[in-house]
């Protein structure tokens, strides 16, 4: 078998599942990515599980395609909801440790290495639970298929 | 006395936590909080043992091919076919735990550590035509400081030329890092969560062409290593010369040594590694006796005190205990504090005689004119990080030639009943350990010792305080509003905690405006 396989056509929206899938509600952008993809979405959708690595899963996007992060974001509103946010309107603290890079970060130096994005969208969902885990907590349980149509109308957006 | 914190806030979890009492200038007292539960077994407790390869790269976002590589030796180990795994297997495996060491080592030193004494704002009125420092300059231009500006303002000394030249290695330090996750796919499937090592060898044989793929991603990179990290670190280290003298903490050095250059079921004594394993102190390095490492948690948030083996713990959260300010453990080797690391895995190899390392560390220490012992500092560390991504560079191109495509490459193995298997290695950042226990083939426990448990461990039974806390006691900070020499220690040991989370943060704003459902 030749190690070497036919060029597929390149997805124009990647939609990138960011957390860890071991600390319950952290791990909900990988569950939505996990989810969409039972729903056999076409080939103009790339779909990735970046974990907490979202420095690592930047080098994976191809030029100019538009990047919908899904992620968990920590707030003041009951669990479940769902926001969208720009990569202006989140902080950028940065801490002493790898682990501490913070998403717009991440973009700026993809960036500054030659990566060109389209559009980036964070589509950020309330945990209730962040704790050692596999499953999602209650709510959040409950509220997956409504969140996942959520990302489903945000990606249309992003495809208009 | 006053008292400094050092916290990442925005995170909810997962970070550390540095306090520092100061008596004037100086550091009297440090403690180091890790502030995350460790009750990962809880997870793998009656899954399929082979589910401990996946689920723990999921434990660090920075270096999971470590957790992969420590639980699959422990998976060998339990299987009974550590003796069987072809040498294919065994050196694809290095080849993937050994990009990944490079793109860590790489991206630390530039990307987090660099900025604390590389003034980046030095590209502002860049004039030249170096495509990245015109970036850069437009960056800055357009107010996107973020990433490149320290939380803690350095005190540069860097001369304006050599300030821009590091800045540019910056940049394309960005695009080596992603050509050692290429390196890392070849034989890895992709970064982050490869699925290359498992139980038996690899998943996938060499071929000609992957061996060419990787022999020339492999060029670059040792390229940047020769002629520009090293150099950079050189330039740092000579104008710090001063960090060579701080941060130095308990002076004993544990590894359990890297890349394999033969097949063995053997946690350490018996198994034969390029980084041997050790214990460094005073000048000397022993054999490691894996009996000897202890966990305490006389000061940590858990029930019991300890010490006990770590195959023998339970972890039982006591949030409320007195005394106790971290919720990591305390391990202890032999009954004394020990640090992990690259400098450790330097320290050994050299006083055991590993002749390529002696030749490294003596060509650096002539260079930067230095004796051994400068080493156990700030400025040591980063200089015997850089060193190992030479030496691990350099061999790799060793390894792959010893690659023979068409030959096996993984073992046959059935999940046994039960089985007790250990697997020990170094992450970028030190030592790292699994401990597995099968039972009606399923996990019945499972323990991970993680490399900033050591390092950031809190104090132990006997109050002795751990690797990092020593290394910022008796530190003379100049700003206790700015304590550039706390985050400076703290940053040369690499800290990673277990288990990342990732959350966005929104800044400022009300989180109701963001709504949509």
């Amino acid at each position: 078998m030749p190690d070497t396989l036919p060029p597929i056509p390149s997805p124009r929206v990647v939609v990138l599942g960011v957390g860890n899938e071991v600390m319950r509600d952290d791990g909900i952008g990988v569950r939505v990515v996990k989810r969409l993809g039972e729903m056999g979405l076409g080939p103009e959708i790339e779909l990735m599980d970046a974990g907490t690595a979202v420095m690592d899963a930047l080098d994976l996007v191809p030029p100019r395609a538009h990047v919908l992060v899904v992620d968990a974001a920590s707030g003041d509103q009951e669990p479940g909801s769902v926001y969208r946010f720009g990569l202006e309107d989140l902080a950028t603290d940065r801490g002493v440790s790898l682990h501490e890079t913070s998403l717009p970060e991440a973009f700026a130096l993809a960036r500054l290495a030659g990566t060109k994005f389209g559009k980036v969208v964070v589509v950020g969902v309330q945990p209730a639970a962040v704790e050692f885990g596999t499953e999602l907590s209650p709510a959040l349980e409950k509220k997956l298929p409504a969140i996942v149509e959520t990302v489903r109308s945000e990606i249309a957006r992003l495809l208009a | 006395m006053r008292t400094i914190v050092i916290d990442p806030v925005s995170r909810i979890e997962g970070h550390l936590r540095i306090e520092a009492l100061l008596d004037g200038h100086e550091v009297k007292e440090a403690r180091s909080a890790g502030t995350l539960f460790r009750g990962f077994e809880i997870i793998l407790r009656g899954r399929s043992p082979v589910d401990a390869q996946q689920l723990t790269q999921r434990v660090c976002g920075v270096c999971p091919i470590a957790h992969a590589t420590a639980a699959t030796f422990a998976l060998d180990a339990a299987f009974g076919i550590g003796e069987k795994v072809p040498d294919n297997g065994r050196i694809i495996r290095n080849l993937i735990l050994g990009s990944n060491m490079l793109q860590s080592h790489v991206l630390h030193f530039y990307h987090l550590a660099a900025l604390d004494y590389v003034d980046v704002a030095a590209a502002a009125d860049y004039a030249g035509d170096n495509d990245d420092l015109r970036a850069i300059r437009e960056f800055i231009g357009r107010g996107h400081l973020a990433p490149f500006v320290p939380r803690y303002e350095g005190d540069y000394r860097l001369p304006k030329e050599l300030n821009v030249k590091a800045t540019a290695d910056y940049a394309e330090a960005l695009r080596i890092r992603r050509t050692c996750h290429e390196m890392l796919a070849v034989f890895g499937g992709k970064m982050p969560h490869q699925c290359g090592i498992v139980p038996g060898g690899s998943s996938d044989g060499p071929t000609p062409s992957k061996i060419a793929s990787f022999v020339g991603r492999l060029d670059t990179v040792r390229r940047f290593i020769n002629d520009r990290y090293l150099p950079d670190v050189f330039a740092v280290a000579a104008h710090y010369a001063d960090h060579f003298a701080i941060g130095a903490g308990c002076k004993r050095y544990l590894t359990y040594g890297n890349f394999d250059q033969a097949p063995s079921s053997a946690p350490i004594l018996g198994r034969q590694r390029f980084f041997q394993p050790g214990v460094y102190a005073d000048g000397k390095a022993e054999k490691l006796d894996i009996a000897q490492i202890t966990e305490a948690v006389t000061h940590s948030r858990y029930e019991g005190d300890g010490p006990l083996f770590p195959h023998h713990e339970t972890t039982v959260p006591a949030p409320q205990k007195p005394g106790a300010y971290s919720w990591l453990k305390s391990p202890r080797y032999n009954d004394a504090v020990f640090e992990v690391g690259p400098l450790a895995a330097i320290l050994v190899n050299y006083a055991n005689g590993h002749p390529l390392v002696k030749a490294e560390v003596d060509a650096a220490l002539a260079t930067a004119g230095l004796p051994l012992d400068a080493l156990m500092s700030t400025m040591g560390r980063h200089l015997a990080r850089a060193l190992h991504a030479k030496l691990i560079a350099d061999a790799m191109f060793e390894w792959v030639g010893q690659l023979k495509p068409g030959e096996p490459h993984c073992a046959e193995w059935q999940i046994p009943a039960a089985g007790d298997g250990c697997g020990m290695a170094d992450a970028p950042r030190g030592a790292v350990a699994h401990w597995i226990k099968i039972r009606d083939h399923k996990i019945a426990n499972y323990q991970l010792v993680v490399p900033t448990t050591w390092n950031a461990s809190p104090q132990d039974d006997k109050d002795r305080p751990g690797p990092m806390e020593q290394a910022i006691i008796g530190t003379k900070v100049k700003d206790p509003q700015n304590p550039v020499e706390i985050v400076r220690i703290v940053r040369s040991f690499d800290p990673c905690l277990a288990c990342a989370v990732h959350l966005v943060t929104p800044k400022g704003q009300s989180l109701g405006e963001f709504r949509i459902a």
